[in-house]
């Protein structure tokens, strides 16, 4: 099957669950598309704290060249991540959250040609914290405004530390990230938009013999929600991401981005239980891409809240 | 640059932070009580009415205040239960009522939700949010208890549901009206709501 007809196989698989479910609702539409319909770690209106797990499988099925063009991962090639993150998040005061989350990664790769290694262990620890000096339709025409930050702490394996060939036993990033950033977020009956931007710096450090410090990442995600009934939200993101080109002993490396579109699917079980599913991939398109993976994933959360 | 973002972030926070929660204890009518603002607040009802709340309440010893939204699932899922609280105090010295305080709300919209829903007590429309700013409401389903005096003697949700009903929820409006009947005070007096967040025109 041709490059291109795969993925128009699965966009068209996208469309249609999207279509499916926004015709499929059980009841009228429902207002309130919430924060939480966008990430799972998010607290709803009134919860004061939850925990969950989730899920993920990433499949990488390509790669953005220097030159921004796109190549399909090599035949017999294959690297699949999977993650299990543990997540609690607290609402410490009103419009203060804080989240902690971790991980347990477990990643499969092959080179052609070679035998398939798996590798495993705790990932990378994040701290994160959200406030929130405006909140969502405290005031009329006024989007909601929140701050947020995290830390990310090296508690996985780095790459460095890695013994098996491919480096599938890397599980982190082998180094302490400080991030922060801003949320805007407005209600449009049923719809809700988020627009987020973050910026975070890896703090430099020695690997083995070499010196590297990196630049600043950027990110920025739209996603809007809709509130498709009283029981299901769906929701859009677009997310990307760009990192300057970092410097590894005075040598300016280079720099990296990609864009990457998600839909998520929440479900509320009950008050206090919820489950999201998502799917994500970046797209085979070269000019939305740069020194970076192309990969298709999905996700499925189950998350408990309390009131 | 750095720090003008920090400090803009702070500024920010400050703002929101400081933002008036109670609106009785804003200095906007210095002269007025809550209770002589809530008495004051006008609504209109289905047929067109206008209403003080002076009036609504002043037929009942007590009246229950129920904030409406056409859209939010909590009130949807609590019609049954209001409608058997409404049935069961109906012949006793109180009354129910809901209000609409969203700014999108009309008569229109309120006689179709009014009649779809079959409410069999009033459904009145909180023109530009009055009544919401005096007694402070942010969420669909906040419920209060109001003496003829315009007192607030219950501030609360319905129950202890949200969206999903289960037998075992805590119903404290109706304990509310029980203990406001035995001329007792309620206890939660001024629990957590539970609805959604209401679009008002502030």
């Amino acid at each position: 099957m041709s490059s291109s007809r795969r993925w128009a196989g699965v966009g068209g698989a996208l469309v249609a669950l999207s279509t499916a479910l926004l015709t499929s609702r059980a009841s009228a539409q429902g207002c309130c598309a919430s924060g939480s319909s966008l990430t799972p770690i998010r607290l709803d209106l009134h919860e004061r704290a939850l925990v969950g797990v989730q899920a993920t499988a990433n499949a990488q099925h390509g790669s953005y060249s220097d030159a921004a063009e796109y190549r399909s991962i090599p035949d017999g090639a294959s690297d699949l991540e999977l993650r299990q993150t543990l997540f609690a998040t607290f609402g410490a005061w009103s419009r203060v959250q804080g989240s902690l989350l971790v991980p347990w990664v477990e990643t499969r790769r092959n080179a052609a040609g070679t035998p398939s290694e798996w590798g495993a262990g705790l990932g990378d620890l994040t701290l994160a914290v959200r406030g929130e000096p405006i909140q969502l339709l405290e005031y009329a025409n006024v989007p909601g405004v929140a701050i947020v930050a995290s830390v990310v702490a090296p508690t996985g394996t780095a790459p460095e530390a890695a013994e098996n060939l491919l480096g599938s036993d890397a599980t982190g990033a082998g180094v302490w990230r400080l991030g922060g950033g801003i949320a805007f977020e407005q209600a449009y009956d049923a719809f809700l938009v988020n627009l987020t931007t973050t910026a975070s710096l890896a703090l430099p450090r020695d690997v083995q013999m070499t010196q590297v410090s990196y630049a600043p990442r950027w990110n920025a995600t739209l996603g809007v929600g809709y509130a498709a009934s009283h029981y299901w939200h769906l929701a859009l993101l677009a997310s990307f991401e760009y990192e300057g080109a970092p410097k590894i002993n005075g040598v300016t490396g280079r720099p990296r981005h990609h864009l990457e579109p998600a839909l998520l699917v929440t479900h509320l079980l009950d008050d206090g239980l919820r489950v999201q599913a998502g799917v994500n991939f970046t797209p085979p398109a070269g000019s939305l891409g740069r020194n970076d993976l192309a990969r298709l994933g999905a996700s499925l959360s189950l998350v408990w809240s309390w009131l | 640059m750095g720090r003008g973002w920090l400090v803009g972030c702070c500024l920010l926070f400050t703002l929101g932070a400081c933002t008036p929660r109670d609106p009785a204890h804003t200095p906007s009518h210095p002269r007025l009580t809550q209770a002589e603002r809530v008495l004051a607040s006008d609504v209109v009802d289905t047929q067109s009415r206008t209403h003080s709340v002076g009036d609504l309440v002043s037929t009942k010893a007590w009246t229950a205040l129920v904030f409406f939204s056409a859209t939010c699932p909590t009130v949807s899922a609590h019609d049954a239960r209001l409608i058997a609280l409404w049935d069961a105090v109906r012949n006793h010295d109180v009354g129910l009522v809901m209000v609409a305080s969203e700014r999108d709300a009309s008569l229109a919209m309120l006689r179709h939700e009014s009649a779809s829903r079959g409410y069999p007590f009033p459904l009145v429309w909180d023109r530009n949010g009055q009544l919401a700013a005096v007694l402070g409401v942010r969420y669909a389903s906040q419920a209060f208890i109001l003496s003829r005096a315009g007192e607030v003697a219950y501030a609360g949700s319905i129950d202890s549901d949200r969206r999903f009903l289960h037998d075992d929820a805590t119903p404290y409006l109706r304990d509310a009206i029980t203990a406001v009947e035995q001329g007792q005070r309620p206890a939660p007096a001024d629990d957590a709501a539970y609805g959604c967040a209401l679009a008002l025109e502030r």
